[in-house]
């Protein structure tokens, strides 16, 4: 898979505090890859970084396979679309002055300003102020804002912030469509459900370090989900030295993994414990983030 | 750059710009001409003695002295505003726009819209001059003079609010900044030239071709030794707070 973006030990400190700690991250081409972290975790401090508004410490970015230099920047720049922290547009002018403004920037065509604004379905509400827009629609703007000049790669940082669910599910089918036609798009966001039903490629940070990087499938493996052991003597079980919790069905036991759980079920047998079943907790993938994200970079 | 300008321009529309400039213009040409209508003064306007042109030039310089300041500190906060409101410093930046360059063209389009505002300003005043029956013959020496390095020091102060608004993004400092300007310009009239050359504001003061001998009032070569170093050192300020804005991290 060649790689759209890709970082190699890309670090930024803040004078006591590093934000971004050694990152190699890989961006696949034609895919929406969710980056993925508590807020504060270092994501809008990368995505900074990689469209070179602010100076990495150390580490080296390269982006459309170029590295990303003063000079290489003012290239890349417009195959670049972003939304960064806030979505863009100057309140007091309509949805199509602000684009007129971007069109003036980037010295782009008319049909690409109307082409971008249908894409985001902004057409209708195209001639109201921007500071009578509701948040949807701002966000739907900094979308066309940054689609405006059809990117190869489409930079967003938190575009579903503050939405309502059928906000959120148009913008995933937005994000979802775009890749379809060949866009790759950085998507962040510290909430797991926006990214899951998009996302092909995940990164998860964590105190500024990438803790996993791969497919959701990859991300499941990583995570050992609870072991539940159904008896109706819990007490019995828990008697065995277990480190486990009571649960109604039995007793619940976390982080074993498939020899241990057989260690334990011959302890148990061996004990006279009677055991009706032993399953793993169905786990969603906020569990694997929550564990992940909870245990801080120690993968 | 010239891109950049022309972003400026569509910026400006809806900001009220030019409703403001108007309005401070014709408060201006109304309040340096309001006491050419006192009953007394209209002896002077046919005796060249009496220098009429000369005491309605007092006035405008006093004015101008005391609304200039907050006409740069409004124009400019208002356009720099929107970047800080409209997360325009980023979209700029993405587009390959840097702060730096943002704030030189805004300075560029202000000052265009200044620069027809003054001249109107003074057209007024001397307008109003001759409405109200002045009849001792214009020295339009003086006038040209004055309303030229009254723009020059407006867009030095443009210059001046357009980074303080960049760089703080409460605007009510940049705001304040020009309301004690306004009152720093008019207390330099006042004041020694020797005192006036050390506060930016007094510079309103240092451009006035008027000065007093005893009692009369005089034409004076305004310093422009002063003036020049004063446009400079603002210039170079503003080249190198432009650049270093771009070295900031939003």
């Amino acid at each position: 898979m060649t790689s759209v973006i890709t970082t190699r030990g890309l670090t930024k400190q803040f004078k006591t505090h590093t934000a971004v700690d050694s990152l190699n991250l890989d961006v696949p081409q034609g895919h929406v890859y969710g980056f993925l972290g508590p807020n504060g975790s270092g994501k809008s401090t990368t995505m900074k970084m990689i469209l070179g508004l602010t100076q990495p410490t150390s580490g080296d970015i390269k982006v459309l396979g170029e590295p990303l230099t003063r000079a290489s920047r003012t290239k890349l720049l417009p195959s670049i679309g972003s939304m960064i922290e806030a979505p863009p547009g100057y309140g007091h002018l309509t949805g199509r002055e602000n684009m007129r403004i971007v069109q003036d920037m980037l010295d782009l065509s008319t049909p690409q300003i109307d082409h971008a604004l249908a894409t985001v379905r902004l057409t209708e509400q195209q001639h109201k102020l921007v500071r009578n827009y509701s948040l949807g629609m701002k966000q739907r703007l900094g979308i066309a804002m940054a689609l405006a000049r059809d990117p190869a790669l489409l930079i967003l940082d938190e575009p579903t912030n503050g939405l309502d669910p059928a906000g959120i599910e148009e913008i995933r089918m937005l994000l979802v469509d775009l890749a379809g036609r060949g866009i790759t798009v950085m998507v962040s966001s510290h909430l797991l459900d926006e990214i899951d039903k998009m996302a092909s490629v995940l990164g998860i940070l964590s105190s500024g370090k990438m803790i996993f990087q791969g497919s959701r499938d990859q991300l499941f493996e990583q995570s050992v989900p609870d072991l539940i052991i159904e008896t109706s003597d819990p007490h019995a079980a828990l008697a065995q030295g277990l480190t486990a919790t009571r649960v109604p069905e039995g007793i619940r036991m976390s982080g074993i993994d498939k020899d241990q759980t057989a260690k334990v079920i011959y302890q148990l047998a061996v004990a006279g414990v009677p055991i009706y079943e032993v399953r793993r907790v169905a786990q969603s993938l906020e569990d694997v983030f929550m564990d992940l994200t909870g245990r801080g970079g120690l993968l | 750059m010239r891109r950049a300008i022309r972003l400026e321009f569509r910026k400006i529309r809806r900001l009220r710009t030019f409703l403001i400039t108007a309005i401070l213009v014709l408060a201006v040409a109304g309040l340096s001409s309001f006491s050419l209508f006192a009953g007394s003064t209209k002896e002077s306007f046919t005796d060249p003695d009496a220098m009429p042109w000369a005491d309605l030039m007092v006035t405008y310089t006093l004015m101008a002295a005391m609304t200039s300041p907050i006409l740069a500190a409004v124009l400019a906060s208002r356009q720099t505003d929107i970047e800080h409101s409209g997360t325009g410093w980023t979209l700029a930046s993405t587009a390959g726009y840097s702060p730096g360059v943002l704030c030189r063209a805004k300075l560029v389009a202000l000052s265009t819209v200044l620069l027809p505002a003054v001249i109107v300003q003074t057209l007024l005043v001397i307008g109003i001059g001759l409405f109200a029956g002045i009849r001792v013959p214009l020295d339009p020496g003086p006038w040209v003079l004055y309303t030229g390095l009254l723009l020059l020091i407006d867009v030095a102060f443009l210059a001046l609010h357009i980074w303080l608004a960049a760089v703080v993004e409460n605007q009510l400092v940049s705001v304040g900044v020009g309301v004690l300007g306004a009152f720093l310009g008019v207390f330099t009239l006042l004041t020694s030239t020797a005192v006036a050359r050390l506060i930016p504001w007094g510079y309103y003061a240092m451009i006035s071709p008027i000065g007093q001998q005893g009692d009369r009032l005089v034409y004076l070569t305004p310093p422009f030794g002063w003036i020049a170093g004063f446009l400079i050192l603002v210039g170079i300020v503003f080249a190198v707070a432009t650049r270093r804005l771009d070295r900031i991290e939003r």
